[in-house]
């Protein structure tokens, strides 16, 4: 596995070190909502760290194919959670179902959808023709 | 949409991530545009033609179907 030592990886690995820093000043500190909450993001940060270092710097770069994946994608998934919420509001009728109870599944549908979406049209290639 | 992209690459004896660096895009667009799996943009047809001192129409054949 080759890490790309470029300023751009550089500057993700500051960012990881400093919130896993804040992260054990404030847990030493007992705050530990706010502490636990940076770890727990700065280990997920490194996650995709380890995952972006070791791709080259072209492979992230926004072109215009990438953008139409990305419009696509998201037009799909503001279908999909369109749909989900028709499904909600007919189940509603039968039970009490409260939105702010379903607002985080949701969300998750709505950016996860998109990211699979993203994923399965770059792979596909992405044909414009009509 | 086909294209002529892979054989004026070799002739200019371009790799895949070379010609990508040259028109600014990713390495798989240039994957998929010589598969004919992605139409590009005017703006981009240009930029590749311009690279192989082409024109849009040598580069890029329309099918009739």
């Amino acid at each position: 596995m080759k890490i790309r030592k470029d300023k751009y990886t550089l500057q993700g690995l500051a960012t990881i070190l400093g919130m896993l820093l804040l992260g054990l000043v404030l847990w030493q500190f007992q705050f530990y909502g706010a502490g636990a909450s940076l770890i727990f993001m700065g280990l997920m940060l490194t996650v995709i760290f380890l995952y972006t270092a070791t791709k080259p710097r072209e492979y992230f770069i926004r072109d215009e194919r990438t953008v139409r994946i990305n419009e696509k994608a998201g037009y799909h998934a503001f279908w999909i959670l369109v749909m989900c919420l028709g499904i909600l509001t007919m189940a509603n009728w039968s039970t009490e179902i409260l939105y702010k109870d379903v607002s985080a599944p949701l969300a998750i549908i709505a950016l996860g959808s998109w990211n699979i979406l993203r994923w399965y049209y770059d792979k596909k290639g992405y044909e414009t023709d009509p | 949409m086909k294209t002529r992209i892979k054989e004026l690459r070799a002739r200019y004896d371009l790799t895949q991530e070379e010609l990508a660096k040259k028109v600014g895009v990713r390495r798989e667009t240039i994957l998929f545009l010589e598969k004919g799996k992605y139409n590009p943009s005017l703006k981009l047809a240009y930029t590749i033609a311009k690279v192989f001192d082409s024109t849009i129409e040598d580069v890029f054949i329309l099918d009739d179907e």
